[in-house]
């Protein structure tokens, strides 16, 4: 730029700011526009009123004011999101029901980067390597978003994004004491390095015990004590006025007691590492984003006979190149290759190597039809290339070379959105989301024993889930808030379940992971929210959702542990009333869930239903601001009663804690 | 050819007058500061803003009135401190600021002002989202009910003003 300028002027620009060109400066953007902004619909910034998908977003505040310790503590307050609480630390998550003891219909990302443990088909929450302090917002995705996040994203998508520490100067620490013998300490510290970049390390511990509320005998007999503990660090550098460095490495562990697929109770040990480097250049051929990045999980779980002690050793290495391009006025284009290598050994019995490597294409189309009209289109083409590797156990009914098998699923979003007015938000949805099997479910699992044979297969297909959605926003001035309302019907075929194969041999039957049934759901989402009169906010949602599963030849719910006609709630209210006023801060959380079911094991295998009564629990906060750096806050959850029956695992108990947080 | 054109959807501007203006408010200000600091190599700190008006419409005195008011000795927007200068439109061109906040409804009184933002590199903003869609002027804003952010994409390349393509997604061009 060739300017002539006044003295004033240059001596403003001596002190220029850097271009806001690569990463989101989304705090300056929210400021800007009024409301969140998220890239987590379309790939590309939106403001959360203009994106394609039923969207909630979590801000730093909420997150605060929610009084969690935990992100399942976070997200059982939002609207539409199953929480199935097994223990103290273990939980299950999904979006719009469908939740199961290792839930694998939702992905999980922090920054773009997969948390989800597709080894196993879960996330393992408190192995996450974030702090909640160190959470700008949880972007949560209502129904498949395949196109942009591939594989499993077919109930829905929880993007946490943190502070970036060129933007975000956040510097803080707590310490938490409370019941079942809690004890946590979290720091966040922000290190900025001039016009080089900024740093931003954050870490947390925690130790407490379980809930010391019966197990079901059928599940299992003993509890550890639970801890956690994680590290992050990041850092963001200029490599030049255009171009963005960030580099990110993590590590995790924690000790927990979990319900597992097969829903009994065992302790687990989890170790989570994981590095990424990113690069984002603002270029003359669009906003371009290459990213690589490996996690790598150990998970050990005890022997529960007759299935052997397992140890995973997963590693998963992605690269991805993505580009963003805006034509003319009205058109944004996205487009994305990607290759994903995921490779875990085989367990109880090792000597294998289960793996694929995906092989991804996509791209997305934005159309500003007119300023009232836009039309969104996003598809992706993934091949996954199955491989063994290994030693064989005796008798197996496979040999390495039936896992030499190659999958090509599209995935599709299409979404069109219109501005009515200045009040009203209309879209209309349809999208086809891919679930793949774990590689547990291809094989990694692996139970040979003289009683008992159980094993993954390279035969599963994925689930394939396609949703049709009409959604409608609008904004109540009068309330200082906005009404949502959403329809949607969903269909899932070739469900998976951990039983419903069976292949006879000469040594015994193999009991096997199998497709075992289609489910159809229809819901309806309404929300009200608001924050008059000053000082007071408040929220109220409501999802009923219908499910009904077919099941494929003569397989039943109970012989394959799968029955979302009877697991998925089919009413849910959420209900929150907040005031603040000089240095307090009150906030109440109420959820109600209807009578549904849970699944218990038997000697046999198969599983049983058994009865949940439906329940009110309710959370709540009571924060202090002491000086304007010291902060202390009481918080509580299940707090209506001393233990609760919320599925069919142990009853969860009342916790109770208080915290004491300063910034500096 | 530009400019001619500019002039004679100017003119058309005159006739048609108050369509897409809205009175000044704080908000607004806040929004156009904000909104500059997503260009490549932003202003930060202190910056005299040129209030164009024309003095022989009293719509656009008033609206400059109530702006110098409004930023007083310097209002701080976003990461600017903002300084008002009074520039009637056919002053632009020895105007000593680093920004035009062009009043509404000027018409072909505005042409000097895209003249001179021309020259100069310097962004322009207003609130009469006409202008913006003439090419009179770079930037328009709007704080209500909606954030609405407008930007004449051949007024900005002409003015030096580019934007990110990460902000160009969130924001309506022309």
């Amino acid at each position: 730029m060739n300017r002539i300028l006044p003295v004033t002027m240059a001596a403003a620009l001596a002190a220029v700011g850097q271009a806001h060109a690569q990463s989101l400066d989304y705090g300056e953007l929210q400021r800007l526009f009024g409301e969140p902004v998220t890239t987590s619909a379309t790939g590309f910034p939106q403001r959360q009123s203009d994106v394609p998908a039923t969207m909630e977003i979590v801000t730093a505040d909420d997150i605060r004011r929610s009084g969690a310790r935990d992100l399942p503590g976070v997200l059982r307050h939002v609207a539409g999101v199953d929480v199935l609480q097994w223990s103290n630390d273990d939980a299950d998550i999904s979006v719009r029901g469908y939740d199961q003891a290792f839930s694998h219909r939702l992905l999980v990302l922090i920054d773009g980067r997969q948390v989800y443990a597709d080894y196993y088909g879960f996330t393992p929450w408190n192995v996450l390597p974030v702090e909640l302090a160190n959470i700008r917002q949880i972007e949560i995705v209502k129904g498949p978003n395949s196109a942009l996040f591939g594989f499993n994203a077919v109930g829905g998508v929880i993007n946490i994004i943190t502070y970036n520490p060129l933007y975000d100067d956040v510097n803080t620490a707590s310490l938490t004491g409370g019941s079942q013998s809690l004890v946590e300490g979290s720091a966040v510290a922000t290190v900025k390095l001039g016009d080089i970049g900024a740093f931003n390390v954050s870490a947390g511990g925690r130790s407490n015990r379980d809930f010391s509320t019966p197990i079901p005998p059928a599940e299992g007999e003993s509890r550890v004590p639970d801890n956690r503990g994680a590290v992050d660090a990041k850092g963001v550098f200029h490599l030049g006025d255009k171009v963005e460095l960030r580099i990110e490495a993590s590590h995790a562990q924690a000790d927990s007691n979990n319900v597992t697929p097969i829903y009994t109770f065992q302790s687990a040990q989890v170790y989570a590492d994981s590095v990424m480097a990113r690069v984002t250049a603002d270029t003359d051929f669009g906003l371009v984003q290459a990213t690589a990045y490996t996690n790598r999980i150990r998970e050990l779980l005890p022997a529960d006979p007759p299935i052997g002690a397992l140890d995973f050793n997963n590693r998963v290495v992605v690269a991805q190149v993505q580009d963003v391009v805006k034509l003319g006025d009205d058109h944004i284009l996205r487009g994305t290759v990607e290759f994903r290598h995921n490779a875990v050994n085989t367990t109880p019995v090792g000597g294998g190597t289960v793996f694929y490597d995906v092989i991804t294409v996509g791209g997305l189309w934005s159309w500003t039809i007119d300023p009232s009209l836009t039309l969104t289109n996003a598809v992706r083409a993934d091949t996954l290339l199955l491989g063994r590797s290994g030693s064989l156990p005796p008798g197996y009914p496979f040999a390495n070379t039936a896992w030499n098998r190659s999958l090509l699923e599209p995935s599709a979003n299409t979404g069109l959105v219109w501005k009515a007015d200045d009040l009203d938000t209309l879209r209309l949805t349809a999208s086809r989301g891919v679930q793949v099997p774990s590689l547990a479910n291809f094989g990694a699992f692996l139970t040979i024993s003289p009683v008992l044979k159980q094993i993954g297969v390279p035969t599963v297909d994925p689930t394939i889930v396609t949703n049709y959605e009409f959604g409608w926003d609008r904004r109540v001035p009068d309330l200082g808030g906005q009404f949502r309302a959403s329809v949607f019907h969903q269909r899932s075929g070739d469900i998976l379940a951990v039983r419903g194969g069976l292949i006879p041999t000469a040594s015994g039957p193999f009991f096997t992971q199998a497709n075992v049934a289609s489910s159809i759901a229809n819901g309806v989402e309404l929300g009200l929210s608001g924050s008059l009169p000053e000082n007071w906010r408040w929220g109220l949602d409501y999802r009923a959702e219908f499910v009904t599963d077919h099941f494929f030849g003569g397989l039943t719910n109970t012989s394959t542990l799968t029955d979302f006609q009877h697991t998925t709630p089919a009413h849910l209210v959420d209900a929150h009333l907040g005031w603040s006023s000089g240095n307090w801060e009150i906030d109440g959380y109420v959820r109600y869930q209807s009578r549904t079911y849970g699944f218990l094991p038997t000697p046999t295998g198969a599983g049983v239903l058994t009865p949940i009564k439906d329940y009110v629990s309710a959370d709540g906060r009571v924060g202090y601001r002491l000086t304007d750096n010291v902060t202390l806050a009481v918080s509580g959850q299940n707090l209506s009663l001393a233990t609760q029956q919320q599925t069919s695992g142990p009853k969860v108990e009342r916790r109770i804690y208080a915290t004491v947080s300063v910034a500096f | 050819m530009r400019i001619r054109r500019a002039s004679l959807l100017a003119c058309a501007l005159m006739v048609t007058a108050s369509a897409a203006r809205a009175d000044i408010t704080g908000s607004d200000l806040q929004i156009a500061a904000r909104a500059l600091s997503f260009i490549e190599n932003p202003p930060i700190g202190e910056v005299r803003v040129g209030i164009v008006f024309a003095p022989g419409i009293p719509s656009s005195m008033t609206e400059a009135q109530a702006l110098q008011r409004m930023l007083g000795d310097g209002l701080r927007a976003g990461r600017l401190v903002l300084k008002p200068v009074m520039v009637k439109a056919n002053e632009t061109a020895a105007a000593d600021v680093g920004l035009f906040f062009l009043t509404a409804g000027l018409g072909e009184e505005a042409v000097p002002v895209a003249n001179s933002s021309k020259a100069k590199h310097i962004p322009c903003v207003t609130t009469d989202l006409d202008q913006v869609r003439a090419g009179l002027c770079v930037m328009g804003v709007r704080s209500a009910p909606r954030v609405e952010i407008l930007v004449n994409r051949a007024a900005a390349a002409d003015s030096g003003v580019v934007f990110s393509t990460a902000f160009r997604t969130l924001i309506t061009e022309f």
